[in-house]
């Protein structure tokens, strides 16, 4: 496996808030890996560490190069598509297809237009014409059109309908993501994109709570519906989280063995957002 | 190399002042030459060009002073249009947001940086000389038909005697030394540009004008606002040579014989070589555009 972005004790500070304390983690090749945490968390921040944006201590390596002295070399093997990364509004869109196409050596113009013909986005139009669903398939169109090995993806889907979101994640899934490729994406549409990650990383207070792949994250975490006789026995044990719904106690427990469960209550592996809420309260404890 | 030209064409796209303004400064003094050709504005000039007692040196003289005078506006409309330019040129795509979207681009901070350098200190002179050129050419042609309706004759009254060649070659001249004497002020203005937030024309006044009063308070001097208003008064009294630049030129005809005499006796360009302030001012640039290409690197670097 290759290693594609491997980051050791990145520390951000902005004043007296620690956006990034030591966080230390690695991205292998040929993963979706999601990086969840609440609004402040440092999500953010990581990801203008790994896209040379911002200054920060700790060492960080993208691809083997340091961002923050060869920027423009590890941007062309990342795209990057953000809810806060708008295309100018004053572009046509033929010229933002020719501007990517002259100063990016690895866009195939050919297949962005391919793409756009699918869409309702025309070459003569103003981007500021377009609605929001179409500049961002605009934006995923140029991106897709692009060979990199990284593509981060920063709440890309935030303020589209319904249907915008659900097919920008089929045509992320389908036509573009194979196992030379590698996506990073934060949202807070957990739900959405909890299907396609490969691995999952929580972050909370500028700290890395969770790091696992999906494979693991089954066999580390089991949430049970406890039977009533067995709540306080079960409670004992250190569940990470209890709650009631439907009169029933849902506990959550970390790193037990499932087989002690047994005749306990029904055991099913937790959702990424019942997980979240469990691992961010209890770091908040 | 093809980044740059790119990126330069970027700027045009989205700056179209750049080239809007004298193209419809232009369509102006078109549309003014053809309504005075129609006599719907007193016509001084035909007048002139018909009288025969005018002799052909003085022709010459005053052919040489229009074309001047032409250059000499579109460079004024066009400084304008180039501060703004500048002013705006690195707070532009982190106002509209879109700064994200150029620097996922794999371009660095100081391709960028140059490339809108490179839109003020090349793009818009050579466009305000090229389309001067043309609006001058296309005014002799208005003039070729008022001349021809009137019963003389154009050949020897607009176009034999025009200097244009002459004139433009040392307009040109004139152009290349004053984009170098302003390019400290041009960094300066990208420097501001790039760490504003707003207000830039303000950030832009404010800390020259500290500096000067504070100068004049604390130590009584006026260097500073000296060496600004030297810098803003132009080069060319660096630049030409001694005859022209001390302004003895008394008529037409005498503008005429300078305009004819060999370049090399009009143009000196060793005492602006000599100046310890053309360089200052180089290295002085050099300070701000690094500075700007610094800030468009790290700046902005909200959580």
């Amino acid at each position: 496996m290759t290693q594609l972005v491997s980051a050791r004790g990145l520390t951000k500070n902005y004043g007296d808030l620690k956006a990034l304390n030591d966080v230390s983690f690695d991205i292998e090749e040929g993963r979706i890996v999601g990086l969840i945490g609440p609004n402040g968390a440092g999500k953010t921040t990581a990801l203008k560490a790994i896209l040379g944006l911002t200054k920060f201590d700790g060492d960080l390596e993208v691809m083997g190069l340091d961002p923050r002295r060869q920027r423009a070399e590890v941007m062309q093997h990342v795209c990057f598509i953000a809810d806060v990364a708008v295309l100018p509004r004053w572009m046509r869109v033929s010229q933002a297809l020719y501007l990517v196409e002259q100063v990016h050596p690895r866009f195939d113009r050919s297949k962005a237009e391919e793409f756009l013909g699918r869409t309702d986005v025309r070459m003569k139009s103003k981007i500021s014409s377009l609605s929001k669903g179409m500049v961002t398939q605009l934006h995923l169109a140029l991106v897709m059109a692009i060979d990199a090995r990284l593509l981060v993806l920063d709440e890309p889907t935030l303020g589209l309908d319904i249907l915008f979101r659900k097919e920008f994640y089929r045509l992320l899934l389908n036509d573009y993501f194979d196992e030379k490729r590698t996506i990073l994406i934060t949202t807070h549409q957990v739900e959405e994109i909890e299907h396609l990650l490969t691995d999952l990383m929580f972050v909370n207070q500028g700290k890395l709570v969770l790091n696992s792949s999906m494979d693991d994250l089954a066999e580390r975490y089991a949430e049970i519906a406890v039977h009533p006789d067995k709540v306080d026995e079960l409670r004992s044990w250190g569940p990470i989280s209890e709650q009631q719904s439907f009169g029933r106690t849902i506990m959550l427990f970390e790193d037990k063995p499932l087989d002690r469960f047994k005749g306990c209550g029904e055991l099913r592996v937790p959702s990424i957002a019942d997980l979240f809420v469990a691992k961010i309260k209890a770091t908040r404890k | 190399m093809k980044t740059l030209i790119t990126l330069v064409r970027r700027e045009a796209w989205e700056h179209s002042a750049i080239w809007l303004v004298p193209v419809v400064m232009s369509l102006v003094l078109l549309v003014l030459a053809v309504m005075a050709s129609f006599g719907l504005i007193d016509n001084v000039s035909v007048e002139v060009m018909t009288d025969h007692s005018v002799d052909a040196r003085e022709l010459t003289g005053g052919l040489a002073a229009f074309n001047f005078a032409l250059f000499g506006w579109f460079a004024m409309v066009m400084s304008v249009v180039a501060t703004f330019y500048l002013l705006d040129c690195l707070l532009a795509d982190r106002k509209d947001r879109s700064i994200l979207f150029w620097k996922s681009l794999p371009v660095s901070d100081l391709k960028t940086v140059l490339s809108k350098l490179l839109t003020a200190a090349v793009l818009i002179p050579l466009i305000a000389f090229a389309v001067s050129l043309v609006t001058h050419v296309l005014l002799l042609i208005v003039g070729t038909i008022d001349l021809l309706v009137l019963g003389a004759s154009p050949w020897e009254m607009l176009w034999a005697p025009n200097p244009i060649f002459s004139t433009s070659a040392l307009v040109f001249y004139a152009m290349i030394v004053q984009v170098l004497w302003y390019l400290p002020l041009m960094g300066y203005l990208m420097l501001v540009s790039a760490f504003a937030k707003r207000a830039v024309m303000v950030w832009a006044v404010i800390p020259p004008l500290v500096i000067s009063v504070l100068e004049q308070q604390l130590l009584g001097t006026r260097h500073f606002a000296t060496l600004i208003a030297d810098r803003l008064g132009g080069v060319f009294p660096l630049a030409f040579d001694v005859n022209v630049r001390s302004g003895n030129v008394e008529s037409l005809g005498e503008l005429a014989d300078k305009i004819d005499s060999p370049l090399s006796e009009v143009i000196n360009v060793a005492p602006l070589l000599q100046s310890a302030g053309f360089w200052l001012g180089l290295v002085v640039a050099a300070g701000f555009i690094a500075g700007a290409v610094y800030l468009r690197r790290y700046g902005d670097d909200s959580a």
